[in-house]
């Protein structure tokens, strides 16, 4: 009766488990690696009075020791001395699953390749020559399908043949004998007759693999070479080796060693595996010729968005209708029930909440659908593979206008939030680089901007809201490259840098539970920003609003035209005045939009101090109150499916009832007429593309002066709002020339 | 091969897309991927990532500390993909 120790290795996932689950059943125990956190599996099989004890090496993609799985595969096969190493590999996948296979076989011929998995090699039409791999290799190859429990009497027979027959183990030699060139040849060579001389380490350590660790420059056996008694002169050896052959390749030696490997490899794949069926072209290779496309993907993309805000316009403008309804009918009713409850009718705390707060928030959450429905559309296109394909088009476009190519990834995320964005920055190396991307973020619309643009263009544009929507977010875009291109050319001269590589995923049906998580993260990620800041600048803003400016007025008691507020907006009106927009409730709203462009909307609402109807009204019970909400609710979801045919052009009836002008949008409309001397519509279009240009926030600014210092928060600032003011001076002045 | 690789992605005058250079080298995709994880082990690929440090707030915890989710976690951080641009040797 002999005992044999067999050491079970390969990359992840290739079925391993299953095989050692297979050889040994119940006789297994596990336990760690000595002083490593890695579990250690182990277990016996008998085979013809033969007793085998077999390891479970930790799954391993090579033994270049770069992670600890690798480091332990590695230092047992070398230390431990195994009679036998099994290496499983994916069938499937098998140019990967080689590399380690040769780097084994570097170290030791005492090897069994298994290929796994061959039920998918025959499903997918794939031969391969057993015999060819057997003979190039120089060890057994044995096909299985493990997970059938297909070849593993094979395999026990072939592990119990192979230990006989091996001589005895007092020294492993490598078997496979990679052709790493004439040069590197050489110096394996001389350095191979070196190791002779010192017999420690050529009796521990294979000789042509320790020639190839020493000429790589591999610290740990450097170290083990140093400190072996009388070796140092192999080290000096191998550095004198190594200096003239590094000064032949532009990479590292370890890195020439390893693209020998895998060349060898793809040859060997490419003699040994045979297609039987013609390829076949997969669906997302097919979808992707369109929409990867120089032009065709710009067609897609643009298209895509224009659904996106199709959906966030007017398919969720029923909800938006149905908490427009809720917030200014029950809900404000039910607050003044319960401050007259509490005899605060009529006081400056009544104002407050009422004026203040729910004047504010209302405001905002009014628009809440429209992010949501936003969130929604971005959702099924991540889910879907399709957004990794927009920054795809995206990027190619950059490039070509000399933007860097890594400028992508923070521009992109520019359009959830423009301050993660400046963080992201920091993935540049060029000092240029980062900066000239820093500038450029504030440009790509965030989601907070996207309600403003919801309710002018519901003012003022009914019928092409999503269109005019899409072009402030390709406006934004256009910007940004715009001013890209002028700053490199100027401020930030330069090149833009090489090519990138992007794995794109497969298209997939987006699942329902990935949507709504990624839907409802973001909406309940802006109510946690925005309601919050909302909640101090709508207070701050009625504190202004309440503080009289005229004598013999007071506090609370001053219209708001006569209030402190009025009176510091008023102040900027002249240079919105050339924009159509100089009004003083305009310049507050934009004021308010430095501190977050969540708040121009609350502002809005403040200012315009509409008269609440619900405080004329009888107030109702809580049982009407919650059988309207719900009616009205339920209407509002068939308003919505209704409208979804619109996404492609349909129309189903009159689906949604967005274009009912409320008191806000009256009010509004009638200032911007007035201001602008009867240009409106133009006047709203500068403003929105005012809102989208100027300064995004102060959180912006502070990631700004944090990453690139006060100065250049300061020009960024700068550039911001003059790009803002002249853009939406030639909107206003040049529209007014063309009309 | 990999030097090959390391070529291609620098001569590239637009994005490249894993599948067409496994295409145009013709090498397997997973290999590929092998060989692109060796050349990031290396410093040889840079992977290109929204946030890259544990200490990047996002745009609420610049605001709101006690709220923020972090860099991970943040919601307005779109999913890109993997992406990776070309370093130069021995930096």
């Amino acid at each position: 009766m002999a005992e044999y120790t067999i050491a079970l290795a390969g990359n992840p996932n290739t079925g391993k488990s299953t095989i050692f689950n297979a050889l040994t059943g119940s006789n297994q125990h596990t336990g760690n690696w000595p002083g490593k956190t890695v579990a250690q599996k182990a277990g016996i099989w008998r085979w013809e009075n033969d007793v085998f004890n077999l390891v479970d090496l930790p799954g391993a993609y090579s033994l270049s020791a770069f992670s600890l799985e690798e480091a332990i595969t590695r230092d047992f096969i070398l230390d431990q001395h195994p009679d036998l190493v099994v290496v499983v590999t994916d069938a499937t996948n098998l140019e990967r699953n080689l590399y380690l296979v040769v780097q084994i076989l570097e170290m030791t011929s005492d090897m069994i390749v298994v290929l796994n998995m061959q039920d998918i090699v025959q499903a997918q039409g794939l031969d391969i020559d057993v015999p060819h791999l057997e003979q190039r290799l120089g060890v057994p190859v044995v096909p299985m399908a493990a997970r059938q429990g297909e070849g593993i009497p094979a395999l026990k027979a072939a592990i119990a043949q192979s230990v006989r027959s091996l001589p005895a183990h007092a020294q492993n030699h490598g078997f496979i004998q990679i052709d790493y060139g004439a040069d590197m040849e050489a110096a394996i060579a001389e350095l191979q007759a070196a190791i002779r001389g010192y017999e420690a380490l050529d009796q521990a350590y294979p000789r042509r693999w320790l020639a190839l660790k020493l000429l790589a420059g591999d610290e740990k056996y450097r170290a083990i070479v140093a400190d072996t008694p009388g070796a140092a002169p192999l080290l000096n050896q191998a550095e004198t080796l190594a200096e003239p052959l590094q000064a032949l390749w532009p990479e590292e030696l370890d890195t020439i060693m390893a693209d020998r490997r895998y060349t060898w490899i793809h040859s060997l794949v490419g003699e040994a595996i045979h297609q039987r069926q013609t390829h076949h072209v997969s669906l997302t290779d097919r979808i992707d010729r369109v929409v990867t496309h120089p032009v065709g993907g710009l067609v897609v993309f643009f298209g895509l968005m224009w659904m996106v805000f199709k959906l966030s316009t007017d398919v969720a403008a029923p909800y938006v209708g149905w908490i427009t309804d809720l917030f200014s009918g029950p809900l404000t009713q039910l607050v003044t029930l319960l401050l007259t409850w509490l005899r605060l009718d009529g006081t400056w705390f009544a104002s407050l909440i009422t004026d203040g707060i729910m004047a504010g928030i209302g405001g905002v959450l009014v628009f809440v659908p429209v992010l949501m429905f936003l969130y929604l559309g971005l959702a099924l296109l991540e889910d879907s593979g399709y957004m990794a394909r927009a920054a795809f088009v995206m990027d190619r476009h950059m490039r070509r206008l000399g933007l860097h190519g890594k400028s992508f990834v923070p521009l992109v995320l520019g359009f959830g939030c423009n301050v993660p964005a400046v963080y992201a920055t920091r993935t540049l190396e060029s000092e240029k680089d980062r900066l000239l991307t820093g500038m450029l973020i504030p440009f790509m619309s965030c989601g907070a901007r996207l309600p403003v643009y919801v309710l002018i263009a519901n003012i003022f544009f009914p019928r092409y809201r999503s269109v005019v929507i899409l072009a402030m977010y390709m406006l934004g875009i256009f910007f940004a490259v715009f001013t890209g291109i002028l700053l490199r050319k100027t401020i930030f001269k330069g090149k833009a840098d090489a090519g990138m590589l992007m794995e794109l995923p497969s298209y997939r049906l987006p699942a329902a539970g990935n949507v709504w998580r990624e839907m409802w993260a973001r909406t309940r990620g802006f109510l946690a920003a925005a309601g919050r800041i909302i909640i101090l600048v709508s207070m701050v803003i009625w504190f202004l609003m309440a503080i009289p400016t005229r004598p013999g007025e007071h506090f609370t008691q001053t219209p708001i035209e006569h209030s402190a507020f009025a009176a510091l907006a008023n102040g900027l009106t002249p240079i919105f005045q050339p924009l159509g927009f100089g009004n003083w409730q305009s310049s507050s709203a934009l004021l308010s939009g430095l501190v977050a462009k969540e708040v121009i909307i609350s502002t809005t609402a403040q200012v315009y101090h509409l008269d609440n109807t619900g405080q004329e009204t009888p107030l109702p019970s809580l049982l009407i109150v919650a059988r309207t909400s719900v009616v009205s609710f339920l209407q509002a979801t068939l308003d919505t499916v209704r409208a979804l045919p619109s996404l492609i052009g349909l129309s189903f009836g009159n689906a949604n009832n967005s274009s009912e002008v409320s008191g806000l949008a009256l009010a509004v409309r009638k200032n911007f007429e007035t201001s602008s001397q009867g240009y409106g519509a133009l006047a709203g279009l500068a403003f929105m593309v005012f809102i989208l240009l100027y300064t995004p926030c102060v959180a912006t600014i502070a990631a700004q002066r944090q990453e690139f210092g006060g100065r250049w928060a300061a020009a960024s600032v700068v550039l911001q709002l003059s790009v803002a003011w002249m853009a939406a001076w030639l909107v206003f002045q040049g529209g007014r020339w063309l009309v | 091969m990999l030097q090959a690789i390391l070529t291609e992605i620098q001569n590239a005058q637009e994005p490249l897309d894993l599948q067409r250079l496994s295409e145009h080298l013709d090498i397997d995709v997973q290999a590929l991927q092998g060989m692109i994880q060796f050349l990031v082990r290396k410093g040889r690929l840079q992977p290109v990532a929204p946030n890259t440090s544990a200490d990047t707030p996002c745009s609420c915890g610049s605001w709101f500390q006690s709220a923020c989710p972090g860099p991970e976690q943040c919601p307005f951080v779109y999913k890109l993909p993997p992406a990776f641009v070309v370093r130069p040797p021995h930096s």
